[in-house]
């Protein structure tokens, strides 16, 4: 069982480099396929980085994947998380190259039967201003 | 304003998802460790799921201030999925089902 004096913590800043590249081409590899007759999904050149491509956005789902660059000692390395729920806000588009300084939260833990469920919280900074929250609801076995 | 969109879940997709986010939690590639945790097998990250769904709607060029996701069932390796967007006040509804219409993932995308 996780120890549920951990709620609340709160893991130490990591400085994160937005780098939309990777992840954009894995979305964009299915998309190519799932949108054949549309332009923006399918012509590699358009949907690379480029500076005024679509893509050259980042992809709004990128903070929701930099938890595992983020020490959560709370979660039990002996057993597998199984994500429930997932919110990201994004107060502002993110910039290619941008470094944030990230922590994550852990905000609730809660026991139900054989169950624990945890409620974490993943906050992007650049300096004072916020730049993103992305809060994931996990369930792992108790 | 409604739209669709359909996607197969192929073992490269998952791959190549992997390598972008560096999530290779062992129940995405090997059906053992998935059945171990309750899953009929292995399958799709989360996330994976959600970054299509808003991937296509930045397809429409439309910026997009809050994600959310509720994730109902597992879509596993092999599935089709049925994505659905409709158009709402400030954003979009949208739900990811299987070919039989079983619920895998919905939420609301607000956009600006």
């Amino acid at each position: 069982m996780i120890d549920a004096t951990w709620e609340g913590s709160i893991s130490p800043d990591v400085e994160i480099v937005v780098d939309p590249a990777p992840l954009a081409a894995a979305l964009q590899a299915g998309l190519s396929t799932a949108l054949p007759d549309c332009p923006l999904a399918t012509d590699t050149k358009a949907t690379s980085i480029q500076p005024t491509g679509v893509f050259a956005a980042v992809p709004p789902t990128l903070p929701a994947s930099w938890w595992q660059y983020l020490p959560q000692p709370w979660l039990p390395q002996d057993r597998v998380p199984i994500l429930r729920e997932q919110t990201v806000d994004l107060r502002r588009p993110l910039v290619p190259g941008e470094r944030l300084i990230c922590h994550v939260r852990l905000d609730r833990l809660r026991r139900r039967g054989s169950y624990e469920y945890l409620t974490c919280t993943l906050v992007a900074r650049s300096g004072p201003e916020m730049v993103v929250e992305a809060t994931s609801r996990l369930v792992v076995r108790a | 304003m409604s739209f669709d969109f359909t996607l197969t879940i192929t073992a490269g997709l998952v791959r190549r998802f992997a390598e972008a986010t560096g999530d290779w939690n062992p129940i995405h590639f090997d059906d053992n460790a998935a059945r171990r945790v309750g899953l009929s097998g292995r399958c799709a990250h989360g996330l994976l799921i959600l970054g299509y769904a808003a991937q296509r709607l930045a397809l429409e060029d439309l910026s997009i201030h809050r994600i959310t996701a509720q994730y109902t069932r597992a879509a596993g390796v092999g599935e089709t999925i049925h994505f659905r967007f409709n158009a709402q006040a400030g954003g979009f509804d949208w739900t990811a089902e299987s070919t039989t219409g079983e619920r895998v993932a919905s939420g609301r995308i607000v956009v600006q």
